[in-house]
């Protein structure tokens, strides 16, 4: 057995040489397009920093970040002299991957999330790792603007509502706290009033007659107090405005995000698609919330096994009606009847008044709430809200 | 018709609103007056032939004001009706007076006001005072 049998070596035709040199180059320039095709950002720098390849996409975005055009052969640490703190920052994370560490560099102006001069890039820097050549620098660049804007849109949104619900929680308070004290008044001042007309009626003449006079006055002076806290904290009107109302729900949902991730609730969406109602979108988010948090809270306390949530749009007539059900522990009786008006909760710490502000949030628009049906198997509720933002209902 | 045949019956879930007007009537105008904490136990009793005036709170567990008042009208009920009511918006007063109300009263009222109203109510033969 001759060498080559054993090691099967076989000398190749020039011709076969030359067909593999020609995949091998064939498939170079296909890398070499995708290096340049690929929306992704990236370059090679030698371990100094310059810029030995680039494709257009990061020409374009370092641009964009930093208004220079950058050229190959440029240096990184020259072309960013102006921008002391991103050049330190970049330098430093090319140094740091040189040490064969990937390193992310951020980017972004101030830190300030203004709408129109904002901008916010990440700088990946990866080492090559191959011992037998000079260390190179692969740089991506995203750009993180958009995303960035999002977030801090997402956010500005959640301070709103919790300010929105701030102020419902503060109405509502106030108004009951009114409602509360204008019962026991209204008892003083009849009381008061039958007792002054008794002593007149007898024909007495004494201190007495005086003094329940200074009840009565007392009593509606309070009333009066009362009545003008009630015009500072009145309802604001509502901001009408048209919205998809799928896409509310599904709002809904990724804000109760911070709950699921706690606890894994399986949450169905059932809406027509596109539909636009007119409705005060920041109210009507509340009242979704209020609802979903209360439906997804009581599974937390029951321990149910599988639970579930289907939120459900219909239209009937001119209204459009919202069905959110569950198979979670339902109401205990005593509390179904009062939950709208009365500041009642079967959650340890709950207030009782997320419901109490549904109420009077779909009352202003002209809907109705109403609890259909809550047993051990679960509980549904309904809200229904004019179409068109119009009274539909009639008295 | 006699004063004698006529009642005030007050429907008022809250128990000190209800004794202290019951306190009230008998004293002024010194009429039978019968108290009802819910809604649903003054439907269990209440009959057509009944005359006089009747007091509802808007805001009750169940069977609120205006519902009560509905069902009233449905089985021929032919005594006035003052709604009284913790709080007020226009809409709670076009329901109150929509379901058949003749008053609607915010709490506490000027008690002057309210006997003037009642006094409508029951007609002319009530006593200014006893």
């Amino acid at each position: 057995m001759t060498t080559s049998t054993l090691f099967n070596i076989q000398p190749r035709s020039l011709q076969e040489q030359h067909i593999e040199n020609k995949a091998l180059q064939e498939q170079l320039a296909h890398i070499d397009y995708l290096f340049h095709a690929t929306r992704d950002a990236i370059a090679v720098l030698d371990s100094n920093l310059f810029l030995r390849r680039m494709n257009s996409s990061f020409k374009d975005l370092f641009y964009k970040i930093f208004g220079i055009e950058i050229q190959l052969d440029m240096n990184l640490s020259a072309s960013l002299e102006s921008f002391s703190s991103e050049k330190n920052n970049l330098v430093l994370a090319c140094k740091q991957a040189l040490d064969t560490q990937q390193c992310i560099a951020v980017i972004n102006e101030n830190g300030q999330l203004h709408q129109n001069n904002y901008y916010c890039s990440e700088i990946l820097i990866s080492p090559t790792y191959d011992a037998k050549y000079e260390h190179e620098l692969i740089l991506g660049i995203r750009d993180l603007t958009t995303v960035k804007l999002l977030e801090h849109e997402r956010y500005k949104q959640q301070v709103n509502l919790a300010h929105a619900y701030k102020d419902s929680v503060k109405r509502e308070l106030t108004s009951a706290i009114a409602h509360e004290l204008n019962q026991p008044l209204t008892a003083i001042m009849a009381y008061a009033r039958a007792c002054v007309m008794k002593w007149h009626a007898l024909s007495q003449q004494s201190d007495l007659s005086h003094i329940l006079e200074q009840i009565l006055l007392q009593a509606e002076h309070a009333d009066k107090l009362i009545q003008s806290v009630r015009k500072i904290v009145k309802k604001e009107d509502l901001y009408y405005e048209p919205f998809d109302l799928e896409l509310l729900i599904e709002e809904c949902i990724l804000i109760l995000g911070y709950i699921l991730e706690d606890y894994i609730v399986n949450i169905k969406i059932n809406s027509p698609s596109n539909l636009m109602i007119i409705a005060d979108r920041t109210q009507i988010l509340q009242v979704l919330l209020n609802l979903c948090r209360n439906r997804i809270e009581a599974f937390k306390f029951s321990f149910k096994a599988n639970p579930k949530l289907m939120i459900s749009v219909e239209m009937e007539d001119k209204m459009v009606v919202v069905h959110i059900k569950d198979n979670g522990p339902g109401i205990p009786e005593d509390l179904q009847n009062l939950l709208f008006n009365s500041y009642c909760s079967s959650k340890p710490q709950g207030m009782g008044i997320g419901l109490v502000i549904c109420f009077s949030i779909i009352q202003q628009h002209h809907g109705s709430i109403q609890l259909h049906a809550s047993s051990k198997e679960g509980t549904w509720f309904t809200f229904s809200l004019p179409i068109d933002g119009h009274r539909a209902c009639t008295f | 018709m006699h004063l004698l045949n006529k009642k005030i019956y007050i429907i008022d879930d809250n128990r000190a609103v209800c004794d202290s007007l019951k306190f009230l009537f008998y004293s002024v105008l010194n009429i039978d007056v019968e108290t009802y904490d819910t809604s649903t136990g003054f439907l269990d009793k209440f009959s057509s032939k009944w005359e006089g005036c009747l007091i509802v709170d808007y805001a009750m567990p169940a069977l609120n004001g205006v519902e009560l008042i509905k069902k009233l009208q449905e089985r021929n009920n032919t005594m006035g009706i003052i709604v009284i009511s913790g709080n007020s918006t226009p809409a709670m007063i076009k329901n109150a007076f929509t379901a058949g109300a003749q008053s609607f009263i915010t709490k506490p009222f000027k008690i002057d006001d309210f006997l003037a109203q009642v006094r409508h109510i029951l007609g002319n033969n009530v006593p200014e005072a006893s």
